[in-house]
Parts: C-alpha cells; sequence; structure tokens
C-alpha cells in the first residue's frame, strides 16, 4: 500500500510538473473511488504510467495498476484487469511486460488501435490486488501514432457474505 | 430515397440490433454480429469473436451491472446494478439475451438459485439499509416472479443469495459468524445438512454432490477430489469429468476427474461453458472443447 502510495504521489508530482509540457509523454495517473452500499466501506481502482521514454528504435513506459478494497467485511476476491492501448501500423508491436501478452497491428499503413490486456486476481483474503510495476514497450518508433498510449484499470471486488459484485475503472 | 433508406435500417436493427420497448427498456442485449458467441467471465457476459478468439466487448458497459448465473442452466440468468439494485431476468436465446422480467423494486437483486424438476428457482434479496434480507425463493410463473412456500428460520435468515442444484439437490451458502458455511437443504428450506465450513463462493456439482474450495483443496461432498496448486484462485468441477483450475493471473489447467491427468492447458483464461458432458473453455486466443 505504501509502495502504491509512493508511486500515485510521485506521478501526481510528475504531472504537476509535466503538465504544461508539449507533447503526449507526460506521466498519467487517476485513483477512482466507488462507495459500496450497505455501509460496506469503498473500492478504490488506481492507474499509473510514466511518461514515454525513446530507447533505440522504441518507446517505453513504466505503468501500475491496482484494485483497493477499504473497509471493515473479508474479501472474497479482488482483481485489477488492465487493457493497454496505443495506435500503431504497418505491424508494429507492443508488449506490456507479462508472458504471452504482445499484440501487433496488422500490415496496413492505416493507423489501428491495438490492445493488450491482462489481470491479477488475489482470493487469499488480502484487501487489495496489485500488479507489479512492469515495463511496457512499442516498436518501431515511427510507427506509433503520437499520444495514443492508454491504460484502463478496472478494480473489481466480492465480499464474503454478499453474493453482489462491484467495479469501477480509471484510466491514464 | 430517405424512405427506403428508413426501412432498411429499421430492418437492420430489427434483425441484429439491441432494441428497445417504449418504456426504454433493453429487450435483447448480446451479439449482434456473425462469429460472436457469448461467454461468462464470472461476473458478467462478454461478447466473444470466435475467429480471432478475442474478448470483442462487454455486453452491457454500464459499470456495476453484473449478470449472474448456473453454469449448467443457463438458459434463464439474472442481470443487475450493484449500486442502484435495479434487477431483471433474462432468458438466453443462442448468443443473445432477452429480457422476460423486470422487477420493480429498486432494492431487491435477483440470483439464479437452483433448478428443480426442470424449473429454475430464483432467490430475492433485500438490501434496504444497511442489512441484507433474505425474502424468499421464488419461480417464473407466466413470466412473473412468484414466491415458493418455504420455511422462514434462524437458517434461511443466513441466505446471502449463493446456491445450487445437482440432480434436484439444493446447496447453499449461509454467511454465519464471518464464514460462508455449504448446507444441502431442499425446496422448502426446511432442511439444513452442514457439509462443510468456511468455504469460498464458487460453488460446482459433480453427479449429485456439489463442490467447493477450502484450504487450497476441491471437495465434492465431505471427499477430497484433489489439492489444489497454490496459485489457484478459481476451482470448479466441469461437466462431471474434468477439473478446471485458474491462477492469479488468467492461467489455466484442466484434469480429468477419473486420473487427474492433464489434459489441457494454457493462459488468458475468461470462462467457460457446460453443456451436460460437453465443456468449452475460452481464453484470449484459444477455443477448446472437451467431451461429446
Amino acid at each position: 500500500m505504501k509502495k502504491i502510495s509512493k508511486l500515485l504521489a510521485s506521478a501526481a508530482v510528475a504531472v504537476s510538473i509535466f503538465s504544461y509540457s508539449i507533447g503526449t509523454a507526460d506521466a498519467a495517473s487517476q485513483a477512482k473511488t466507488l462507495t459500496l452500499p450497505s455501509s460496506y466501506g469503498t473500492l478504490t481502482s488506481n492507474a499509473w504510467r510514466s511518461g514515454l521514454t525513446s530507447s533505440g528504435n522504441t518507446y517505453q513506459f513504466e505503468y501500475q495498476t491496482s484494485a483497493v478494497y477499504s473497509g471493515s467485511q473479508t474479501v472474497e476476491w479482488i482483481k485489477t484487469s488492465w487493457e493497454t492501448c496505443a495506435s500503431l501500423r504497418n505491424s508494429a508491436s507492443m508488449s506490456i511486460g507479462v508472458s504471452g501478452d504482445g499484440v501487433s497491428a496488422s500490415a496496413s499503413s492505416s493507423w489501428q488501435n491495438i490492445c493488450a490486456s491482462a489481470y491479477w486476481q488475489n482470493s487469499n483474503g488480502s484487501k487489495g490486488a496489485y500488479s507489479n510495476r512492469r515495463n511496457a514497450v512499442i516498436k518501431p518508433k515511427s510507427d506509433y501514432r503520437s499520444g495514443t498510449v492508454s491504460i484502463q484499470n478496472e478494480a473489481k471486488v466480492k465480499l464474503k457474505g454478499d453474493a453482489r459484485s462491484w467495479a469501477i475503472n480509471a484510466s491514464v | 430515397m430517405k424512405k427506403q433508406l428508413a426501412i432498411i435500417l429499421g430492418m437492420i436493427l430489427t434483425l441484429f440490433g439491441c432494441s428497445q420497448d417504449s418504456s426504454g427498456t433493453e429487450e435483447f442485449l448480446g451479439c449482434s454480429q456473425e462469429n460472436c458467441i457469448l461467454v461468462y467471465d464470472g461476473v458478467e457476459y462478454i461478447t466473444y469473436d470466435t475467429t480471432s478468439m478475442q474478448r470483442t466487448g462487454k455486453i452491457s458497459t454500464k459499470e456495476n451491472d453484473f449478470q449472474y448465473r448456473l453454469s449448467k442452466y443457463d438458459q434463464y440468468i439474472t442481470y443487475g446494478n450493484s449500486v442502484t439494485s435495479e434487477f431483471k431476468i433474462m432468458k438466453r436465446v443462442n448468443e443473445r439475451l432477452e429480457t422476460i422480467y423486470v422487477h420493480p423494486s429498486k432494492t431487491e437483486a435477483i440470483f439464479p438459485f437452483a433448478y428443480v424438476k426442470d424449473e429454475p428457482i430464483f432467490a430475492v434479496m433485500d438490501y434496504d439499509g444497511d442489512k441484507q434480507k433474505f425474502i424468499g425463493l421464488f419461480h417464473l410463473k407466466k413470466n412473473q416472479l412468484e414466491q415458493l412456500p418455504t420455511k422462514q428460520n434462524e437458517k434461511t435468515k443466513k441466505i446471502f443469495g449463493i446456491g445450487i442444484s445437482a440432480n434436484d439437490q439444493m446447496y447453499t451458502l449461509l454467511h454465519e459468524d464471518g464464514v460462508q458455511n455449504l448446507y444441502k437443504t431442499n425446496i422448502n428450506l426446511s432442511k439444513f445438512e452442514l457439509i462443510a465450513k468456511d468455504v469460498t463462493q464458487n460453488l460446482s456439482t459433480l453427479y449429485e454432490d456439489v463442490c467447493y474450495m477450502k484450504d487450497q483443496t476441491l471437495y465434492c461432498g465431505k471427499q477430497v477430489l484433489t489439492k489444489l496448486q497454490p496459485k489457484t484462485v478459481l476451482a470448479w468441477v466441469v461437466g462431471d469429468q474434468y477439473i478446471l483450475e485458474v491462477d492469479d493471473i488468467g492461467n489455466y489447467e484442466v484434469r480429468a476427474v477419473k486420473d487427474k491427468q492433464l489434459l489441457l492447458s494454457g493462459n488468458k483464461f475468461i470462462g467457460f461453458d457446460e453443456k451436460s458432458s460437453e465443456v468449452r473453455i475460452y481464453s484470449e486466443g484459444k477455443m477448446e472443447k472437451l467431451g461429446d
């Protein structure tokens, strides 16, 4: 929890530093909270990514997502599901740092919205599900449309003793 | 020309689109294109392209809209919003869901509970205030909910909407002292026989026995079926022949119940369907079939 708080805090600083810069590679973060009914507490979805950096013929960025339940109930399971998208063309590829995650655009020269997704689910009673801090790579640079990287994180939770589920999305 | 276009558009919407009745209630949800099927991911139906073998969307984009189903009997499912408590019953017609009943209450939820004598049984819960309350069991009569005569006792007060059945045997979870205990019950809710204490919500069945997860072990009845792997977060018996385990990042394995032989494995698990002894496993990039 401390780790992600620090990340989000640093991301917030990053946003404030870069918010006036021209370009589309700024770091960004969002935390959205849902107040659950029945006085169960809250569910928060966190999404953070660094700015894009250039390395050789690749663009890279780091990202992290999480789902955090805050309340007195026992968690049946909690899940963070994220989808990372970018506009690519000419067979350009994107990997998001999880096994078997590579996605590619078709050979067409038209821009295509390409997405890769993954999730992390906890069912051990933990009140949080945190993706590891991961590195995403887009290549080659010329076939990435500037400013089109996005990450959407859906936090979901199911609580013991209740048949309902809850979800909240955050996006950067 | 405009009139012709309007007629063609109307025909397309009638054939493939989501239609609405005069009250604005969506009558159909689901697939509107070829090579599309509905796949249940544990909390909601998504649309899945059988050519690319990728998920293509959700049947609802409204946050906190979820669907609830019994995997062996998914002809009738319930659909509801966990925040607004607006629930309805939908009938699965091929790869679409048709609304057949809209619950008038804005504090109650409906959950599939059992399938007894070829009839779907639903549990209704009330969430008015901070306490949830079990209202009773209901069946459909002429597409309206009709309450079944059931006992009201200390056990029924602890029902929270999770039930399952097989061969007319009914099982339910009770929330007792902060944990979920599994009981065998009957359609009158007059008997409660304890099967296991402190289990998870993902129940399945093996013939007439109920299967459940407890302490990283999958049980059926009171017998251990198999020890689960350390990272397994969900496990079911499917098609009365297979054990399906899914880990924390979506890697899955399917083993035979009889000898625990590994039959299938993959990653990016989405969901499964079971019809009689035929089982289908859906993942990002793969669609696999076991059985008949």
